[in-house]
């Protein structure tokens, strides 16, 4: 239904075209092959021991018409081969540019986690193969609200300020069963300023209330309440639990060198969902229409391991201890990542790259894993 | 000495862009002269208004193309394209045009209000109003 209606939007506005010149069509996408090359999975991808050539391969439309001066609306339709290049809104809203640096919008949109959230499937916007797991691991991306900006100059520098409200309901997995998320009263400010061209810097802070129904954690939840322990239950289970994401980035474009860096830093209050810091920092030279990078990466997310302690330690209650504590460790990560790239632009707006990831997870009882994969990216 | 100013001519030189070029507008637009930094401004995407109307960014594919992104913009090729794509995928802008030539930069500006681009030197007509000199 979702994949009609997109469709049914794109052939109306696609036919809208040839009679304005007001509607613009534009697009990119990326075709990769990929596979593991060490072990049996690698995070953030659907790779195994083959050659993968759907999974991180996508291709995007974008649709813009301008409604008058000030006002346009804007489509961006995503077809994910991990999703079977079924068609899926990746932003859809009206905007407003009221000059002198004014903007909104209203409607689907990014959320403005990160530094590179607002093109995070344009490959062609970014050095890597694909933006560092390490810290763009989201279970989403998009939220559907309102936003607002304003973009100023001041000597040499060049600034962006914005706040976003809205909320975001998606289904994920949770230990590979099906989970369903609300993220409520979602609110967020940000602030990116570029300096002389090539030094950015940026700073973005979001919360929400986090309402998550997992059916992995529901028979733990039915069996704390069950003995009694409505309290544990709370502080495990994600109701209305309040969120809290702060990012800090920094990118410096100058001559041949980039330089880019960032941390974040994820908690949710009253649930066992883990404290995670998280970061990356990426070099890359540029040698011509090459650019050979290389990224480190960590995450660090630390379980709580004191919601089992709610828990009396008296024999009876062993099993429900062990089987607390076993969710509340699922939540620890302690992972590295090495990422080697290389992009070489082709042609303007074609550039292939590559990407080889060697993944050390030190966690207990999980598995390392190393990744290669090879990629063209595009922009019409 | 004479081999330092040999080297420093030859800087010169080498620095100076092959093709000497011009911005330009609309004759009837009300945008006045612009500095380096208000050109740039303009088609990096950050100011969206030209002569009170929303910007309409016309790059070209003849010669004066490379002189004009390296010495006036500063930023050239696939950097700028890949530029250009995190502002038109994320809303923050309006594709910029990218026409064959001299005459086709000419007729788009003249058509169309907000039009800026940039043209060589001899191409400069009474259809089209200087705002730049590169």
């Amino acid at each position: 239904m979702k994949s009609v209606l997109a469709l049914g939007i794109l052939a109306a506005l696609a036919a809208a075209s040839t009679h304005a010149q007001s509607v613009q069509i534009t697009g990119f996408g990326q075709m990769v092959a990929g596979t593991v090359t060490d072990g049996t999975a690698f995070p953030g991808t659907g790779y195994d021991g083959d050659w993968d050539f759907k999974d991180e391969s996508l291709f995007a439309l974008q649709v813009r018409g301008d409604l008058n001066d000030q006002w346009s609306a804007t489509a961006q339709i995503v077809a994910r081969g991990r999703e079977d290049f079924e068609p899926e809104f990746a932003w859809a809203y009206v905007g407003w540019n009221g000059g002198n640096g004014w903007s909104a919008k209203a409607g689907r949109q990014r959320v403005p986690f990160f530094r590179y959230s607002d093109f995070l499937e344009v490959g062609y916007a970014f050095p890597w193969l694909r933006p560092p797991h390490a810290v763009y691991n989201a279970t989403f991306s998009n939220y559907d609200g309102i936003s607002a900006a304003y973009a100023f100059a001041s000597g040499d520098w060049f600034s962006n300020v914005g706040v976003i409200g809205g909320k975001n309901e998606d289904d994920l997995l949770i230990s590979n069963l099906p989970a369903s998320q609300e993220l409520a009263s979602l609110v967020g400010v940000y602030a990116d300023t570029t300096y002389a061209d090539w030094l950015s810097l940026r700073a973005s802070y979001l919360r929400a209330d986090v309402t998550v129904d997992a059916q992995a954690l529901n028979p733990l939840l039915a069996a704390l309440r069950g003995n009694g322990f409505a309290g544990v239950a709370e502080a495990v289970d994600f109701s209305e639990d309040s969120g809290q994401f702060i990012g800090l980035a920094a990118e410096v474009n100058r001559g041949s060198w980039l330089l880019i860096g960032e941390w974040t830093k994820t908690t949710i209050d009253d649930s066992y969902y883990a404290d995670r810091t998280q970061y990356y920092v990426t070099g890359g030279y540029r040698i011509g229409a090459w650019m050979p990078n290389v990224t480190w990466g960590r995450r660090d997310n630390e379980a709580k391991p004191e919601i089992v302690g709610l828990l009396p330690n008296v024999p009876p209650l062993a099993g429900l201890r062990a089987a607390t504590a076993g969710v509340v460790a699922s939540e620890a990560l302690d992972a590295t990542y090495w990422s080697y790239g290389l992009r070489w632009d082709v042609a303007t707006n074609v550039a292939l790259k590559a990407d080889y990831t060697l993944y050390t997870n030190d966690t207990p009882a999980s598995a390392d894993a190393d990744s290669l994969a090879v990629g063209v990216v595009f922009t019409f | 000495m004479k081999r330092i100013l040999t080297i420093a001519a030859l800087a010169f030189l080498a620095a100076s862009p092959a093709f000497a070029g011009k911005v330009v507008v609309a004759a009837n637009s009300s945008q006045g002269a612009l500095d380096k930094a208000g050109v740039q401004a303009i088609f990096l995407g950050r100011t969206t208004t030209v002569g009170g109307q929303p910007a309409v960014v016309v790059f070209q594919k003849g010669p004066v193309r490379a002189p004009f992104e390296s010495g006036v913009v500063g930023r050239a090729g696939a950097q700028l394209a890949s530029h250009w794509s995190r502002l038109v995928f994320t809303g923050r802008a309006k594709a910029p045009e990218d026409v064959a030539d001299d005459a086709a930069v000419k007729a788009k500006v003249a058509s169309t209000p907000g039009a800026i681009g940039y043209i060589s030197d001899e191409a400069v007509d009474a259809t089209v109003k200087v705002v730049f000199d590169f």
